[in-house]
This record gives structure tokens, sequence and C-alpha cells, in this order.
């Protein structure tokens, strides 16, 4: 594995690039409160719209708030809104497509069907209605950009397991005494989870455009809240104003961090899928 | 005729070069059937890739030539080389469905190589190509013209390959395990068609196989290949009755003999996988007559009789 | 101590035409099978003996039949029933690689039977694992390693080896060589003759290779579209093939060595999927010897000698008509 991985980077440089940006974005994240000179929640009205200079590294915004440390900030929160939603998308999408295509049916029509209604609507536009439901808060970002992702995995898990299911392994471990629920979850979930894996990486970086997006137009987190999207959303109507910074930068962090996730997306189906070699 | 000299070819992986053939040599004598025989891994279907300049991307030819008629191949351009694979060496393989096209009816398969490669007219092309399948066997060629792929049988497909294989009037076939993903009674329809155009056409005919039995059926020379390289070449009646290599007399004690009782005896071990050839002799850790000599260097080819050639250094030994 | 009487499975197939289709793999198959004994149930693809390898072991639900083990029957697939008849049977698949869990280390799958059949329990499996591995000439240490990681004869052994775990009175193989290099072949062969006569297990052996099976079954059993069309003593079976399929199949074997002479039965085409299939003889339209009689009366398989029956109308009649077997 790890001369796989060593393999994989020397010959994709592009995927270690990704791997070193999502590295770099993760660390200086988690060193938030190190790093960060200034609290992102600490207004200064007497140093609004200042452009970036030695004292703001990345300029200030309409209440005076360093960006640089929002920045900071604002990368903690935007993870976690990606890990998050794509670790409850994940394990429900997962838990169904495995249910539906194991027991096949009337469950796995049932299960299905739901799949294709989700899949019906936009994304942006389901994740929209979601979010506008239940209220604008952390967790409901969270749920809502999940949601729409809850079919591909559910798609995908289902997909593979049907291919499984005819192995003669799953055979063999019948005759072994397996009772089906330990067939499923010891002898066939194992050997489901490779373009599962694949799939978690480049959603991440929809997921945090997806979250960026929803907060972009009022939908997410509130305003104070140090998020990409939401400065973004701050930052356009100065944007005529000359004060470019206030967007630039938050937008710029998104860029990077949904290129990251694709990058190792990429670097990481060419290393599991030995065809693509 | 078609003459291989020293071929050698490696896998490039993960930057590593990994010799898979190691120096291959023989020569087909005209009208005659070769057999290329060894176990899954032993390097005979990238043999005929090489000949075929038909190698997967990750392969490479690193030394060695490839004579058809006193041509060498290997230097040829691509333009030149694909006339070569349609009226000089033509090949079939082993899963005949899969190497057919599935979206074209066999009319249009066999008449395109009947246009392109031999000139014919639409009209020409239909009947020869229809004169082609009468030839090897298939029943209603006109409803066959018709059928695609996937509404034939393995065998009709292996059938329509050999069809397509004979559409240029080769000179030398190269098949590779024909008969394998075959039924029995099948296999033994497609071997009698096998033999009957070789006689007929007087085909030169390079059969690779793991199967002793069917060499045993069809063939007049045998080359016996392990680990990458040829280990004896004998006529078929010398190898049955006194192969020299110890692998070759290995292979022939594990065949399953048919209406006899007896328990085949084998080889211990197993082959050994690519890129971790063992130095010296390749056989010497599987073999029962190995010594110390075997460890320390390659045997070179020493001739057992007039047209045997072995690659060991203790084959007196073994031969009682 | 195995009896299987007039097994089905039919599966439903969209057929030409309109109405209800059936291809019926497996068609009133009935097979007995002494404690000790080799069977091998020969066939080519599509001939219905691997499907009834998996009905008799109930990997697949059998349309209808009946499998008695040691007496016992075994009426429905009711998870306790299912457990009492795989403590019994075991099975050995074709590709080693295929029927072994690629994400889990092998010792603990040849240890899943053993104390997930309540043979023994968890922590004695683990340790029967080490005496099994060494039964099938495998070192201890191979318990940790992954499928992958082992050689196609090794990874056989293993499920050799986990097949046997649960001390089962019959083994099913299922092609247990067809996928294995010829050298390795024929260590399995070995093995497998050498744990049979160590431990009197029974072999139902299903194999394509009349040779593989002339080697190691004591009776044989020919299928031909779902039906035994020829069945008796392996040794008479070879010496004088009453069913022309039999005779043909023994006649494509490969020789053993160049310029043996030897008789050719060949058939016609290839071989149809039975589906809707008639009761008169299936092999009609490939035979050599067909004639107008063959499909005038129902091909029953019928006994002409003690121990062998036949399903062929003519054979019959220029034999003399038998006593209608069951």
């Amino acid at each position: 594995m790890f001369a796989d991985a060593a393999y994989l980077l020397r010959r994709h440089p592009v995927s270690l690039a990704g791997v070193l940006l999502l590295a770099l974005i993760a660390a200086t994240a988690l060193a938030a409160p190190v790093l960060a000179p200034a609290s992102p929640l600490a207004t200064n009205p007497g140093d609004a719209l200042l452009p970036p200079s030695p004292r703001h590294v990345l300029g200030t915004d309409d209440f005076g708030e360093d960006l640089w440390s929002r920045v900071l900030w604002g990368g903690r929160i935007d993870l976690l809104i990606a890990l998050g939603a794509v670790a409850v998308a994940l394990l429900s999408g997962c838990a169904l497509g495995a249910v539906a295509g194991f027991c096949g049916g009337w469950i796995d029509e049932g299960v299905m069907r739901t799949m294709d209604v989700l899949q019906a609507f936009p994304s942006f536009i389901l994740a929209m209605g979601v979010a506008a439901a239940l209220g604008p808060s952390l967790r409901n970002l969270i749920v809502s950009v999940a949601l729409i992702n809850v079919a591909i995995y559910a798609r995908l898990m289902r997909a593979r397991l049907l291919v499984v299911k005819h192995a003669p392994y799953a055979a063999a471990a019948r005759a072994a005494g397996n009772p089906p629920w330990r067939v499923l979850t010891v002898h066939l979930l194992p050997n489901c989870l490779t373009p599962v894996v694949v799939q978690s990486s480049l959603q991440s970086g929809w997921a945090i455009l997806t979250a960026a997006g929803l907060s972009f137009i009022g939908l997410g987190v509130r305003v104070p809240t140090p998020e990409w999207g939401v400065m973004v959303a701050m930052g356009v109507p100065r944007i005529t104003a000359g004060a470019w910074w206030i967007s630039f930068f938050p937008g710029m962090c998104i860029a990077l961090a949904v290129m990251g996730f694709n990058l190792v997306g990429d670097g990481l189906q060419d290393l599991l899928d030995p065809q693509r070699r | 005729m078609l003459d291989v000299r020293d071929l050698r070819v490696a896998f490039e992986t993960r930057g590593r070069t990994v010799p898979a053939l190691h120096g291959v040599s023989f020569a087909l004598r005209p009208g005659t059937v070769a057999g290329l025989v060894g176990e899954s891994g032993c390097g005979k279907t990238l043999t005929a890739l090489a000949i075929m300049r038909l190698l997967p991307a990750t392969a490479g030819i690193q030394a060695g030539d490839v004579h058809l008629n006193g041509r060498s191949l290997l230097d040829l351009p691509e333009r030149e080389m694909a006339r070569v694979r349609g009226a000089g060496i033509a090949m079939i393989f082993q899963q005949p469905r899969a190497s057919l096209n599935p979206v074209f009816p066999v009319a249009a398969q066999l008449t395109h190589v009947l246009r392109l490669h031999r000139g014919l007219a639409r009209r020409a092309a239909l009947a020869e190509a229809e004169a082609l399948l009468a030839r090897v066997g298939l029943p209603g060629p006109t409803r066959i013209l018709r059928a695609y792929p996937h509404e034939l049988s393995g065998g009709m497909c292996q059938r329509v390959m050999i069809a397509l294989a004979l559409a240029c009037r080769p000179r030398v076939l190269v098949a590779d395990e024909p008969t394998t993903a075959l039924d029995v009674t099948v296999q033994l329809q497609i071997v009698e068609l096998l033999r009957a155009l070789q006689q007929e056409l007087g085909l030169t005919v390079l059969l690779i196989t793991h199967d002793l039995g069917l060499v045993a059926e069809i063939c007049d020379d045998v080359h016996v290949m392990y680990a990458g390289r040829i280990v004896e070449s004998a006529s078929v009646e010398a190898l049955f009755r006194r192969a020299a290599h110890p692998y070759t007399r290995g292979l022939m004690t594990a065949r399953v003999r048919a209406g006899g009782r007896a328990l085949p005896t084998g080889i211990p071990g197993r082959v050994p996988p690519l890129g971790q050839t063992p130095p010296g002799c390749p056989f010497h850790p599987r073999c029962h007559l190995a010594g110390p000599e075997c460890a320390a260097a390659e045997p070179p080819p020493e001739v057992v009789a007039d047209g045997h050639i072995v690659r060991c250094h203790r084959w007196r030994a073994g031969v009682a | 101590m195995l009896r299987v009487e007039g097994l089905h499975k039919r599966y439903p197939v969209r057929g030409a035409g309109s109405g209800r289709h059936a291809l019926h793999a497996v068609d009133g198959l009935d097979l007995e099978i002494e404690a000790g004994e080799t069977v091998g149930l020969v066939g080519e693809s599509g001939s219905g003996k691997s499907t009834a390898g998996r009905c008799i072991l109930r990997l697949e639900e059998p349309t209808s039949g009946l499998i008695a083990v040691d007496g016992v029957r075994l009426a429905e697939a009711r998870e306790a029933e299912l457990r009492l008849l795989r403590r019994r049977m075991q099975m050995v698949y074709q590709d080693p690689l295929d029927s072994l869990n690629p994400r889990m280390p092998v010792g603990r799958q040849i240890a899943e039977p053993i104390w997930l059949l309540g043979v023994a329990s968890r922590p004695e499996a683990e340790r029967r694992v080490y005496g099994l591995l060494e039964l099938v000439g495998l070192p201890g240490e191979v318990a940790r390693r992954y499928p992958h990681e082992l050689s196609g004869g090794q990874q056989q052994r293993v499920a050799i080896a986990r097949a046997l775990a649960p001390e089962p009175r019959l083994l099913i193989l299922d092609e247990p060589t067809a996928s294995l290099d010829v050298s390795v072949q024929a260590q399995i062969v070995r093995l497998l003759v050498d744990i049979q006569s160590r431990h009197g297990l029974a072999y139902l052996l299903i194999s394509h290779d009349l040779s593989l099976v002339g080697v190691l079954a004591h009776r044989v059993a020919v299928m031909y579209c779902g039906q035994i069309v020829e069945i008796g003593n392996t040794d008479e079976v070879f010496a004088r093939p009453a069913h022309p399929y039999t005779q043909a199949l023994l006649s494509a074997t490969p020789r053993d060595a160049p310029g043996e002479q030897r008789s050719r039965v060949l058939l016609r085409g290839e071989p149809q999927a039975p589906i809707d299939p008639p009761d008169t003889c299936r092999l009609y339209a490939r035979c050599p010897c067909a004639a107008p009689a063959c499909l005038e009366r129902p091909a029953h398989l019928q006994t002409f000698a003690p121990g062998r029956a036949v399903r062929c109308v003519r054979f019959l009649d220029e034999h003399g008509r038998g006593v209608v077997s069951r």
C-alpha cells in the first residue's frame, strides 16, 4: 500500500500537489487559534475596509474584522461542513444502497425510487429547498449538503453490491454458515468500499462548493460566522467600491480546497483502479 | 519461414524493468504445426504478441529479431506491419467472442477485411465471405453473415474468427489457445477443422497451448517454455517418446491420463511469478535432478539428437 | 449417505413468442452417494451439473426435489436445517481466488465454518486452523495471509481446508482443478485422494474433464441438458459407453501420445439450452446415430445391466428393454 502510494505520487505529481494543498489547508485551519493575529469576530470600526498591508495581511472588511484571521477560522468551518456532510451522506447512502442491493425485491424498488426522486431535482435547488425549510444553522447546512449526495453513494454501493453478491466467495460464506446479515457486513461490505472512497474525496470538494453557495445566498450559516461563502457574499457589494480583497481571499480558499479534493480524488481513482494505469 | 531469434521482452512497471522473455529462439518449418507449450505465465502468449508486434503498452522488445521469409518484422514501419498481420501472419485468440466486434454483423467484419486487404469489390467480397464461412464448416453461411457475434455460440464465433484469419490468405497462422474456452465436444470439432485447413492450404501454424494432449493431437514440432525461456525443442514423437528436460517430463506425468487409474505425479512447488525467476536454471528449485551447477549458471542449449535441443545441465542423468 | 430424488431447478426466461418459458437447468436428477464413495458428475457447460451441486448444498433453492442426508430428509430450508446440512456437506469451488474473501486473512476464513456451524467454540476453531492447514500441506504462517498473496495451488488448498473444517461427510468438488496450472493440478488431485483415504469422505466430483473423473470417481453420471443420460461404474462406462453422448465425450479426450489411434464420435453443432425441452431425446439433433424411432417415445433413464442405466431409446431397443429405474 505504501509502495503503491509512493509510486502514485511519483507518477502523478499533481496528486501530490493535491495532498500537500489539503494538508496545508487542514494544518492552518487546525492551527487557527495560534496563527490568527486577532479573533475572527473582533470588530474594529476604525479599521474598516483597509486593503492588504503588513498589519492586516489580507486587509479588513466592513466591520474592521481582520480577514486573515477570518480566513483561517473559516477553514475550520468549511472543512467541518465538507467532512461532516460527506460522512453523513456516505454512511446513510451506503447503508441504504447495501440493504437495497442485498435484499432486492420491493425493498430495492422502494429505496431506489426514493433516490430517483432525490436525484430528479437539480442538486443545488434541492439543497436550497432543504436548507430553507430547516432554517439556517451549521447543522442544517451539513444535513442539506449531505442529502443531495445520499443518492450518489446509495447507487454506487448498490451497483457494487450487485456484483459482489454473486461472487463465489459470497456463496462460500453462506456455505460456511454465515447468516445473511453476516454475509453482508463481514464478507461483502469490505469489498465494496473502493469506489466509495474515491467518490468521497471528489464529493468533499463539491460539498464545500455547495455549502459556500448556500451561505452566499443566505441559506447557510449566519453572517458574522467566519465561513468562506458568507465572507464572499459580504464582500460582493464592496467590489465596485474597489475593495476586492474581501471577496477575493475567501473565494480563493474555496477554489484551492475544491481543487485539492479533486486532485486527491483523481489520484485515488488511479491508485485503486488498476485498469486506469 | 518464421524465424524467431533471441527474442527478449520486458515489462516496464512502476519504473522497474521486469524481464519476461529471456531470449526465445525457434523456427517454424513451412507447412508444419509447431506447438508452443507451457503453463500460465511462462511467456507463450507474450511471444506470439511480440511476433505480431501487438505487445501491450507496458511491454517492450529489448532485443532479438523476428524474420518472416527472410524479412525482419521488427524493423518494418507500422503500415507495412499492418499488411503483414493480414497476409503474412494471422492470429486467432482464446476468447473468440471477445475478439469479434459486437456492434457489426459478421458480414461487415469479413467484407471489411477482404476489401481492405485483397481489394475486392463489394459484391465479390460478399461472395468470398460466404465461401470462407462455408469453408470453416458453418452451416447456412448466408444466415451467419447477417448475424451479430452475440447471436452465435462460442464454437461458431471461433469458426468466424478462423474465417477472418484466413481471409487474407496468410502463410502463417498463430493460434493462441484456440479451444480452451470451448466445450469438450466443440473443441474436437475445432481441432479437426484446424487440421483439415492446415493440410489443405499448406499453412504453417504456431499453436500456443497448455494442453499436451492437444499437442499430441495436431503438432509436428514442440517447443516447451518455462519462465520466459524455451527449455526443450523437439519433434512431437521425440518429445513424447524421450523428453529430455525434467520439466517436460514433469508435465507429462502431471497429466491425468484418460482411461487410466494411475494418479498423476505433478511437479512440486509453483511456477515462479514474473520478476522472481531464480538465478541459474529457472527450474532448479523444483527439479529433482538439480545440483550445484544448476543454481550457478543458466544451462546452454545442448543437442540431444538431430532437431532435439534441451537446456538442462543434467539431462543425461534423467534420460534412462 | 446422500440421496437426491427428483431434483428440479427451473429458471423463468423470456422466450420467443408469448407465454411463460422455463429453462430446465436441472430436470429430474436422482443420485445416491455412499459413504467414502466418489461419484463423478460429468457434462459440458450448461449441462446443469454445477447448478445441481449448488442446489444440493442449498446455495440455490431447488424448484422441487428431495435431499436426504444420512436418512434425514431436508424438506424446508430453515436455518437450523441448513446448518445441519452444511455440517455434513461442504463445497470446493472452481476458481479458488474467487471463492475466498479477498479482504479477510485465510485463517479466519477457515475458522468460520467451525464456529458458525456450531462444531466448536470460536477460540477452539482458531486453534484448529493450524491442524487443517497442515492437513492440506500448508505451513501455519499462511493463516495470516490474504488470498492474493498465495499461489493458485495454495489458494485451492486453503479452500479445501475451509471445506474440511466442519468435518463434513461429503465434499462437493466443483471443477476443483480446472483453473490451476497443469503441474499444480496433479498436486491437488493427489491431496484429494489422500484426504479421502484417510478420512473416509465421500466426494461428488463435478467436472467436464473425463480424464480426471476416470482417475478419481468410482461411479460416473453423465449429464446432458439438465438430465443424467448415463450412469454406472466408472470403469465399465469408460470401457463400454452406452450413450452416444458419453461416446462422444470419451472420444474427445485428448490423446496420451502422438500417433495413438482412437475412434472418433463427432457430434454436430453445439448444445442448446434446455428451454421448455421435449420429453424425447435431447441429443437427437446432434446425435450421429439418431433414428426416427428416437422421437417416438419419451427417453427415460433405464437400467440395462446391474448398476448401469442409460437414457437412449435406440440403445435400449437394441439391448432389450430394461426395467424402468425409479
